[in-house]
């Protein structure tokens, strides 16, 4: 099976053909959204990181998050715009997303002297990306390709019923052509990490599983959270035991093999069903996904949400009818129908599966469309 | 409602209890599908929306499938059509310990 899209120096295939404008450090984040409002169709993401007063492991976690993200396969030309004194030095950023061979640029604000002339060369040498970009044309390739992150968010009784396990058979199908799926949120783990690493492709990717379960546990311990126990929510809508509330989650990944277990925002280096050490919030979590290289998001919901991604589509698939009647501006596919009786999972998988070939074509998803662009970088405390 | 449709859904053809998708009373019938399988139990409890029934009996000890995983064990045995749900079925909470002993 094919889909339309973009090559790219590095042999990465895009679904989108964006151009970003990726501030280094908190205080170059309005001069980088001046430079994008002034280009049609440039996006750009705002955040709080980049000064100096980082850890090294959360300095390194930073710089290899911006990497990545301008990295992505959706992303066809990149502006890096630095202030000049932070830790996130705007040359190295960008040092590290010319390695992919696209086009990538620089500017600090302190060295051209002030925002307006930054803006000014920031809209001069992105005139001339738009111009480039605008003349790619998509390509077929196969759906080895693609690589789908697997997000879960606003979660309630029904997402485990009907949501998750559609993503789980459309995820299985996207690996059985050869593609790339991405399970995260480590704390969602905790209670079904065993059932994970029976499904690890050896017993060293077996052994990553259970570790970063443990260190997130552990993690939860040092804040007073026990992940081991069941919410009386949880109780009453019907789950009787850790297991059962994980597997709620897991099995956005389906019956694969698990592949290869990677740090927050590192790019996998196999092909299957790979897991991301994550912690459990959404915005962070696809943000490392998408650091990491995937092209499209799914995210499943029972409560309803309207996140989005600047640089990669994110395909909702709500869990009941009744937060999807109520929220269809932001919800891609009802998977109520399972519980309505008018599907099967089965059926709900395989229409996720022809939605993700839809849009890696181009099919705007909701969240596109309303321009969301959703960005955060987790940082470690230690 | 219609009376042909289903009230409770099997998510796994491996699975040895349903989930109800509608609050079921005691008695009543739970018309369960899942993919190329239908049934319908008489229901020995009441089984809230979102809750578990078993679809058949299920002996003490025995394991408890759901996603076409082992979600826990049962404490009793457990009859067709029954509640399951945490007064009857425990987590094995399993760990580092739980990787013993398996084949990779």
């Amino acid at each position: 099976m094919i889909f339309n899209g973009y090559q790219r120096p590095d042999d990465s295939v895009g679904v989108r053909n964006h151009l970003l404008v990726l501030p280094s450090v908190v205080c170059s984040n309005d001069t980088a959204r001046l430079i994008a409002e002034q280009l049609h169709g440039a996006v750009y993401v705002t955040h709080e990181h980049g000064c100096g007063s980082h850890y090294l492991s959360s300095a390194d976690q930073i710089r290899r998050t911006m990497i990545g993200y301008g990295s992505n396969p959706n992303v066809g030309a990149c502006i890096v715009v630095g202030l000049g004194c932070e830790q996130m030095v705007a040359e190295d950023i960008a040092e590290g997303i010319a390695r992919t061979g696209k086009p990538v640029e620089s500017i600090v604000i302190q060295k051209v002297g002030g925002t307006i002339k930054a803006v000014s060369q920031g809209v001069t040498i992105g005139q001339k990306m738009l111009e480039d970009l605008s003349k790619q044309k998509r390509q077929e390739f196969d759906l080895s390709n693609l690589s789908f992150a697997l997000e879960c968010g606003g979660s309630d009784t029904t997402s485990g019923i009907s949501a998750n396990p559609a993503l789980g058979v459309a995820s299985d199908l996207l690996i059985r052509e050869g593609g790339t799926s991405i399970l995260s949120e480590t704390s969602e783990i905790v209670g079904a990490e065993h059932l994970m690493a029976r499904r690890a492709i050896n017993e060293e990717v077996a052994e990553q599983i259970l570790d970063i379960v443990h260190r997130a546990e552990q993690g939860g311990f040092k804040q007073g959270v026990d992940m081991s126990n069941l919410s009386p929510g949880n109780r009453e809508g019907g789950l009787s035991t850790v297991e059962e509330k994980s597997l709620g989650n897991i099995h956005k990944g389906g019956t694969s093999s698990v592949q290869e277990v990677v740090e927050y925002a590192v790019r996998p280096s196999k092909k299957g069903l790979i897991i991301m050490d994550t912690p459990g919030y959404d915005i962070e979590s696809i943000t490392a996904m998408v650091a990491g290289g995937t092209q499209v998001v799914a995210f499943t919901t029972g409560r309803g949400t309207p996140v989005g991604c600047p640089i990669a589509p994110v395909i909702k698939i709500c869990g009941n009818s009744s937060t999807y009647n109520k929220m269809q501006d932001n919800i891609d596919i009802n998977a109520g129908v399972i519980i309505d009786g008018l599907s099967t999972v089965q059926e709900v998988g395989q229409q996720i599966f022809q939605e993700l070939i839809d849009v890696s074509n181009g099919k705007l998803t909701k969240s596109e469309q309303l321009g969301f662009g959703d960005f955060s970088i987790y940082r470690p405390l230690v | 409602m219609n009376k042909e449709k289903h009230n409770a859904i099997l998510i796994d053809p491996k699975d040895n209890v349903a989930v109800a998708i509608d609050n079921l009373k005691k008695g009543q019938m739970a018309r369960v599908k899942g993919d190329n399988y239908f049934d319908e139990i008489t229901l020995a409890q009441d089984i809230p929306f979102g809750h578990k029934l078993a679809l058949g009996f299920i002996q003490e000890d025995e394991e408890i499938i759901k996603y076409g995983e082992v979600i826990g064990a049962a404490m009793q045995n457990i009859e067709k059509g029954e509640h399951v749900h945490e007064h009857n079925i425990i987590g094995i909470r399993g760990k580092r310990e739980a990787k013993q002993g398996k084949e990779f």
